[in-house]
């Protein structure tokens, strides 16, 4: 029970900065995801804090102590590995209970205490089983009963699921959203896969090439991505982003989204634009509304009309594909009906719903 | 047609077994016939002279035998159990070092490359009580009276050892090397973070994964020590008073220099169920801790 501190966090291999300056104070029962592409550093991150890993720089506080120079195993923390890393020689029960065999618990409270993990995992059948005998689900299980029989002051996970087919990986996203509740405790979770950072964080931190991007809630990062990589990185499919000049005509300001077609700047960032000649202009799929349906009275934002390339059916949604400025965009359509490729369709952006980012500096406008 | 049976699958599998008949299962047959014959090697015509267990017999009440048989034993364990502790701990050193490992790898080898011959000779001159490098060294120390190494019967089989281990260890460090290099990080690195101390992870952890590749490195080497011939002959000649013969210089000197080959083969036999013993003990356990690991 407690809450982890990194102050000014550096990790170099050699020349090769891996972590550069990381401030964080992460409260005692945060459940936070460190999210970002392979080789942003969020692993090495979490294995600092394990103490697997060096450190080149900084403090790494747990609760009030400070833990740079301390082994793994005094830093009472329990950690969840991508390849489960489960001790093949020992059955379930004794993978479960081998920390608090080496920790000198006694035998009946160990008993009691894996009893208890197995039920929380509903293990209980498994019990006697060796690792090799069990399918993937049940070893992550296995390695999640592993971390929790400690009760330790955090729990670490790197990306834990990434080996699940991706069925089992939506059920054992819920139960890990359940243990947490369950067990109150400081979660640092790693991954890279941004659906699981948006279900399950309270907090999610982007990283990229050793820095944090941004950090907030889901929504907050979702809502208002402060550059173009977090913009692309969270929410599926990635917002559009779109290079744009920006178009002076009497007066008014417009964005030149498409040959020939301007788009209105929004009124809330005209003072703004007013002196870049170029922008970035990122639009979520699912804020290009198709408009087919909707009376011109309805029709509240900017209107316009393109030819689709592609439509990917998804059931409950289609995702209509089509150009603008020579890039890709994704369009998604509720209550979908069939599409024919190369059919014209009306669409409608909310303006206030665009996200503008700096030509030069790719930040949020 | 004349030669039908060669139509039939035996034909396909003839060349096995002809191969295998000349290689393998004719001197064998060979070999258990002389055992029951009073063969001498100077006295061709012998080869017909059969004795039925008469070989035997005597081999079973010739004490001496018996005390070689146990000296071998002896050897064996000893001369194992110090290369696996030895080769272990030179292994798990390598495996730590990072930069030169390669270097540091081919060099270990070294005491392999040498004839055993050449190392006995070596180890010969070592051990010599007068101009040996191991008593002038310890003169330099103060120790004036010399040491006969080679000729005291007690020390003689220990001098034998310290050089067969000297040659050998380096087989265990490398099998054992290998295996170090194979064991995944994950369960190391969750054994850290579980509160193990380095000893507890290699208790609990690393020794568990390398007990196959230790059962595997055994039973190469019991059999490799087990006809050890070639270092004993050269360093003591078996001597002081046979004290330091093992089975097989015993059944060289009866076979070649009594030219008693009947007898010899006899004994070879019984040598050999020694050799058959250890590998069987080794490969129950090889196997037991393969399953252990779920393997």
């Amino acid at each position: 029970m407690a809450e982890v501190n990194l102050k000014n966090l550096t990790k170099k291999y050699g020349d090769v900065v891996a972590v550069q300056d990381m401030n964080l104070k992460i409260p005692h029962n945060e459940f936070l995801v460190l999210v970002g592409p392979s080789g942003c550093g969020k692993s090495t991150t979490l294995r600092m804090i394990a103490g697997l890993e060096e450190i080149s720089g900084g403090e790494i506080y747990i609760g009030d102590e400070l833990v740079n120079n301390k082994d793994p195993k005094d830093r009472n923390i329990s950690m969840v590995f991508q390849n489960y890393a489960l001790y093949p020689h020992m059955t379930v029960e004794q993978n479960l209970g081998f920390s608090l065999k080496i920790a000198k618990v006694n035998p009946s409270e160990i008993e009691e205490k894996v009893t208890e993990a197995v039920a929380i995992l509903g293990l209980e059948d498994l019990r006697k089983r060796k690792p090799s005998q069990l399918s993937g689900g049940q070893r992550q299980r296995v390695a999640m009963g592993r971390a929790i029989v400690r009760r330790p002051d955090a729990f670490l996970f790197d990306e834990p699921l990434s080996n699940l087919d991706a069925k089992l990986r939506t059920q054992m996203r819920t139960e890990i959203k359940k243990l947490h509740q369950k067990l109150k405790t400081t979660v640092i979770y790693v991954t890279h896969d941004q659906v699981e950072a948006m279900t399950l964080a309270d907090r999610i931190i982007i990283m990229r090439e050793g820095f944090i991007e941004q950090i907030g809630s889901p929504i907050e990062v979702f809502n208002n991505p402060v550059n173009v990589f977090v913009a692309t990185f969270i929410g599926s499919p990635p917002m559009n982003v779109i290079e744009c000049e920006v178009v002076n005509e009497n007066n008014n300001l417009f964005i030149k989204i498409d040959k020939d077609m301007l788009m209105p700047c929004p009124p809330s960032k005209k003072d703004k634009l007013k002196k870049s000649p170029k922008v970035y202009v990122g639009i979520r799929a699912e804020d290009i509304v198709p408009s087919e349906n909707s009376t011109d009275a309805e029709k509240k934002g900017w209107n316009f009309e393109k030819s689709i390339d592609l439509a990917e059916p998804l059931g409950t949604e289609t995702q209509l594909f089509f150009k603008l400025n020579d890039k890709d965009v994704i369009s998604r359509m509720y209550n979908p009906r069939v599409i024919e490729v190369g059919e014209k369709i009306k669409f409608e952006v909310d303006l206030e719903k665009i996200h503008l980012f700096d030509h030069e500096t790719e930040k949020a406008i | 047609m004349k030669f039908k049976f060669l139509k039939s699958p035996i034909m396909l599998i003839m060349p096995a077994i002809i191969a295998i008949s000349i290689v393998v299962i004719i001197p064998l047959i060979f070999s258990f016939y002389t055992s029951f014959t009073s063969y001498k090697l100077t006295r061709p015509d012998s080869l017909f002279n059969f004795v039925g267990l008469r070989n035997y017999e005597r081999i079973f009440s010739n004490s001496e035998w018996w005390w070689t048989y146990l000296r071998t034993i002896l050897f064996l364990t000893i001369a194992l159990n110090v290369e696996l502790l030895l080769g272990l701990g030179i292994a798990l050193l390598i495996n730590k070092i990072t930069w030169g490992q390669r270097t540091l790898r081919t060099i270990m080898m070294f005491p392999m490359m040498f004839s055993p011959i050449l190392v006995g000779f070596q180890w010969k001159y070592i051990f010599n009580d007068n101009i040996g490098l191991l008593n002038n060294f310890l003169y330099l120390f103060g120790y004036e009276s010399a040491i006969a190494w080679l000729i005291d019967q007690k020390l003689a089989m220990g001098s034998i050892l310290a050089a067969e281990i000297w040659a050998n260890t380096a087989i265990f460090s490398i099998l054992l090397l290998a295996g170090l290099m194979g064991i995944p990080k994950d369960p190391i690195e969750a054994a850290r973070v579980d509160g193990c101390s380095s000893w507890q992870v290699f208790k609990h952890i690393t020794l568990p994964f390398l007990m196959p590749f230790i059962f595997i490195a055994l039973t190469i080497r019991s059999l490799d020590v087990g006809r050890a011939y070639d270092i004993v002959h050269i360093m003591t000649g078996g001597g002081p008073a046979m004290r330091t013969e093992l089975t097989w210089t015993t059944i060289a000197r009866i076979g070649y220099k009594d030219a008693n080959m009947g007898m010899a083969n006899a004994m070879s036999y019984l040598s050999i169920i020694l050799s058959i013993a250890f590998t069987y003990y080794f490969f129950t356990k090889l196997k037991a801790s393969r399953q252990e690991l779920g393997q």
